[in-house]
């Protein structure tokens, strides 16, 4: 067909893909929710980070207040405690609050990481193939082998619990996947006839690597780690209530979960709402994803 | 024998409605070769579909006038006299065999099946005679079905038909897929062949196998021909009539050799100016300026008249029917009066 | 220089290893690809030589070891007086006058750059200039091809078939080479589109005393734009000469039936329909003994099975390859 069209694909550079798909993406009514979710939490988490910085304390109430600053125990829902208050007297929305900037940037680190090392790993080698690919794959699935729970664990006990701990064992476990995709990716890219003809005007193989290959799977990296960064979520809360997470009294979600565990039957809101804010935060992430996804035509 | 009357197909796409095609009349006589010739997007494919009833139904809807063979209606008839209809009156054969044959069975076994559909046609009551349910297991074919595949692939020229019957489609070079797929679809013995850029993705020397072949089943089995194809050499080489179509309408139908000699319609002229023949002089060829136009809008004006080297005013006014400008040849221009 | 062709090949061969084959019912042992099996060709300069052939006979991997996208495995090849494509040495300067368009302008051009940079990104690889020097020259290729500066910023999604094509023209002449290979330049391309860029790289040869060495399997492609013509089987050339020479009397079989069989406009002489060839184009891993032509060739006698013919001059400057030439007198 001799005609201009064609399906809207990403555009010449990262920054600009980004811009160019959020425009697209906000004709999409799941899209938008997903955005504006991510972009509260975002912005919470920014917020509270500062505040946190700055020894500020913006949230109603303390998220670890002393025994005398504590308000009743065990306060279902209300006005001036929105999320009610827990076993010790406090109040759950300013701890859900405190712990945003840990539990939601902790998916934009791990997954951030693992994009970067996977993506010039596998990169590199669908693009050389031969020693380099075999070698680098089997590299990759050494990493692929260990168990995120296990490698978790493993840290857990060297190297202490933590979210700075936490982050590495995940990093670790978590760019393998990304490797794989960028190699499969660069394959397809590698056969193409501009690569050839980059070759012809005297590039190098790590320039064509990095001008030609990574912009061009970029776009599919970019809606997997979208699509991830809910997962690191979901798993750092799944470590969190094994313990394995930032102490108490330090709050955090998952952390939250487990605690108030024991009181599901009879105070209910004490587990069920920073479960819920973890299903968000991940539903919010996974429908981004699929706009992104969508917008791009990525499969 | 085929006969299209103001025919109208439109798309429903992202971007809108796109008129494949537009009020389109034509007619297909018995034993007849004719060469359906246009550029990407000009419809010519859209029209085969229709011929054997496989617009696609969800995208696809006739906005009006009737395409009818033998004087029935397509659109009227029903699911099963569509069955019939397919296959045993109008085959098809298309350009990629690929993705045509089922790369999971046998070619004797596809082969079979068809004969065994126009059996059944004639007879309903016949079994299908221990063909596997589960697709994929092998079917021994009874000797008498064996030895009418058989006769298929000796029909279609294929060296070997007793070995091939066991053969898989990618064990196949694609001269003889398509010679495959002609015997399947010669296997109900259709009156109509529609065959579809069959030779695009061929070797020139394999095309002109095939392309043989495809006269040869006309002059030998009476089979009426509709070849859709881009390339205008080709059909001069095989037709008996050309019909050239631009942006889903038809602008020029005459015999083949009118059509070279006394080509009327400017678009006609302008593709045969563009064939590069012999070598280079100091002219060069002379391309069509422009492009195709957007086939979603309304159409008020003739849609060539852009890129129309002998545009009047009425070129953009008004849109010019098909007409007789000599014998048996007709063109849709203003050129030649109202 | 004057008497040396721009471009030598002496018995070049390129073979591939290949698991195997194509039939993956094959019993597993590695099989060699013989894509280029011996070839001796050379092209003047300011020349346009036309590599014609069947899907394949090689030509492709001809195209690309010529390119050096891929090192050759046995023979010489000789450009502007120098022998290149030596193991060991590097041949980064001879980029500069050779280049190469592709067959698929979809895949010619990085879908992230923009034309302007596409253009440019031979300058910036194989030459020394200022960046402003690059600017201008990329901005002077593309109106050479015909399209205006405001396709500078446009993105290859952006643009039609025939307007990629034309991009990738621009890109190959921007280090003003002296021998373009053109790789089925015009087959994904509709008639009109087809006629232009063919008009293009006929005013672009004038202007740049440009050579072309066109890899076609299009008969009217090639015998518009070539001067001499190559006609390509099984790996090797069977018959090679001035263009007029090759169309008007081809003498080696498989010439005479690929000129029968290429579809001609004239519903007058139909030639393609008394075509007697019939059989497929042999297998690169197990191809006949002897004449790799003759189980399809309708002269052929047992000596053909047995020794390979070797060129024989049947005009001025016109050669083919076959025992019985006479037969095709």
């Amino acid at each position: 067909m001799d005609s201009a069209q064609g399906p809207p694909q990403t555009q010449g550079g990262f920054a600009a893909a980004l811009t160019g798909t959020v425009r697209t993406m906000t004709r999409n009514k799941e899209s938008i929710l997903g955005l504006s979710i991510v972009l509260l939490f975002l912005i919470t988490a920014i917020v509270m980070e500062a505040a946190a910085l700055l020894n500020v304390q913006i949230t109603p109430y303390p998220a670890n207040p002393l025994p005398n600053q504590a308000s009743a125990i065990l306060l279902p829902p209300s006005l001036s405690h929105p999320f009610g208050t827990d076993n010790l007297g406090r109040d759950v929305l300013s701890r859900i609050l405190v712990a945003t900037p840990y539990d939601f940037m902790i998916g934009f680190v791990v997954v951030g990481t693992a994009v970067l090392i996977g993506g010039v790993l596998g990169g590199l080698a669908g693009l050389r193939g031969g020693l380099i690919d075999e070698f680098l794959m089997r590299f990759t699935d050494i990493f692929f082998a260990l168990p995120v729970l296990l490698i978790a664990m493993v840290v857990g006990a060297i190297l202490g619990g933590g979210i700075t701990n936490m982050s590495i064992a995940l990093m670790i476990t978590w760019w393998p996947s990304y490797a794989r995709l960028a190699r499969g990716e660069s394959l397809k890219v590698a056969h193409q006839n501009y690569i050839e003809a980059a070759r012809l005007s005297g590039q190098r193989p790590h320039r064509i690597l990095f001008r030609h290959v990574i912009p061009n799977i970029s776009g599919t990296l970019l809606v997997y780690a979208t699509l991830d960064i809910g997962t690191v979520i979901l798993v750092y809360s799944g470590l969190t209530f094994l313990g394995l997470g930032n102490r108490p009294p330090a709050p955090d979600w998952g952390q939250m979960v487990a605690a108030y565990n024991g009181w599901l039957l009879t105070d209910p809101w004490l587990a069920i709402i920073p479960g819920l804010v973890i299903s968000v935060g991940v539903i919010g992430f996974s429908l981004l994803g699929d706009g992104i996804k969508d917008t791009l035509g990525v499969k | 024998m085929l006969e299209l009357k103001g025919f109208s197909v439109r798309y429903r796409t992202a971007r809108g409605e796109v008129r494949a095609l537009e009020s389109v009349d034509l007619k297909i006589n018995e034993k007849e070769f004719v060469a359906l010739v246009g550029e990407s997007g000009c419809g010519k494919t859209t029209l085969g579909l229709a011929s054997i009833g496989l617009l696609p139904p969800r995208s696809a809807r006739i906005a009006s006038g009737a395409i009818s063979y033998k004087g029935v209606d397509l659109a009227k008839l029903s699911p099963n006299q569509m069955k019939n209809y397919r296959g045993s009156e109008v085959a098809m054969i298309f350009q990629e065999p690929l993705t045509s044959l089922n790369p999971l069975r046998r070619i004797g076994e596809q082969i079979a099946e068809a004969i065994v559909l126009r059996i059944q046609k004639r007879d309903p009551s016949t079994p299908t005679r221990g063909a596997p349910r589960v697709p994929g297991m092998r079917w021994k074919l009874p000797p008498d079905l064996k030895k009418e595949v058989e006769t298929m692939l000796t029909l279609v020229r294929i060296p070997d038909p007793a070995h091939i019957i066991d053969r898989y489609p990618f064990e196949l070079s694609g001269g003889m897929r398509q010679r495959a797929m002609i015997a399947m679809a010669l296997s109900q013995q259709p009156e109509l062949l529609v065959a579809d850029e069959p030779t695009t993705a061929l070797d020139v020397t394999t095309q002109a196998q095939v392309l043989r072949l495809m006269k040869e089943i006309k002059d030998k089995l009476g089979t009426t021909i509709m070849l859709v194809t881009h390339d205008l050499a080709v059909a001069s080489q095989v037709a008996d009539r050309v019909v050239v179509m631009y942006a889903g309408q038809v602008v020029e139908d005459a015999d083949v050799r009118e059509i070279f000699s006394n080509p009327k319609h400017p678009y006609t002229q302008g593709l045969l100016a563009c064939i590069p023949t012999g070598t280079r002089d100091g002219k060069g060829l002379t391309p069509i300026k422009g492009t195709i136009p957007d086939l979603t809008l309304k159409r008020e004006l003739c849609q060539f008249q852009p890129r129309c080297p002998y545009a009047m005013e009425i070129c953009s006014r008004k849109e010019p029917k098909l007409k007789e400008v000599g014998k048996d040849h007709r063109a849709a221009c203003f050129l030649y009066g109202e | 220089m004057v008497n040396e062709p721009l471009l030598r090949t002496v018995d070049l061969r390129k073979y591939y290893k290949s698991a195997k084959g194509m039939n993956p019912l094959a019993k597993g042992k590695e099989q060699v690809v013989r894509a280029v099996d011996g070839v001796s060709l050379s092209i003047p300069y300011g020349k346009t030589l036309a590599v014609v052939g069947e899907s394949g006979c090689g030509k492709t991997t001809l195209a690309r070891t010529l390119a050096l996208l891929t090192p050759p495995t046995s023979g010489e090849i000789h450009f502007d007086g120098r022998r290149i494509a030596v193991r060991g040495v590097k041949d980064d300067e001879v980029y500069r006058k050779l280049q190469m368009v592709f067959q698929d302008p979809d895949s010619s051009l990085d879908p992230r750059m923009k034309v302007k940079d596409t253009i440019a990104e031979p300058l910036r690889g194989l030459t020394e200039m200022s960046e402003s020097e690059v600017r201008s020259v990329a901005a002077e290729c593309l109106t050479a091809v015909g399209l205006s500066s405001d396709f500078a910023d446009r993105l290859p999604r952006q643009l039609s078939g025939g307007q990629k094509q034309r991009v990738a023209i621009a890109r190959a002449i921007a280090t003003r080479p002296s021998l373009l290979i053109l790789d089925e330049p015009t087959s994904a391309l509709d008639a009109s589109v087809q006629a232009q860029i063919l008009n293009l790289l006929v005013e672009l040869q004038r202007k740049f005393s440009l050579s072309y060495m066109l890899i076609t399997h299009n008969i009217a492609v090639a015998a518009y734009l070539s001067d001499l013509m190559a006609v390509m089987y099984a790996g090797n050339i069977v018959e090679h000469g001035p263009s007029s020479q090759v169309l008007g009397k081809p003498r080696h079989p498989y010439t005479i039936a690929l000129m029968k069989s290429a579809p001609r406009p004239d519903p007058w002489k139909r030639t393609l329909l008394e075509t007697e060839i019939s059989g497929e184009v042999p297998s690169a891993i197990n191809p006949p003994s002897g004449c790799k032509f003759n189980p399809r060739c309708p002269f052929a006698e047992s000596i053909c099975s047995v020794e390979v013919p070797i060129m024989r001059m049947v005009g001025e400057g016109h050669s083919a390859a076959c025992h019985f030439l006479q037969k095709t007198n």
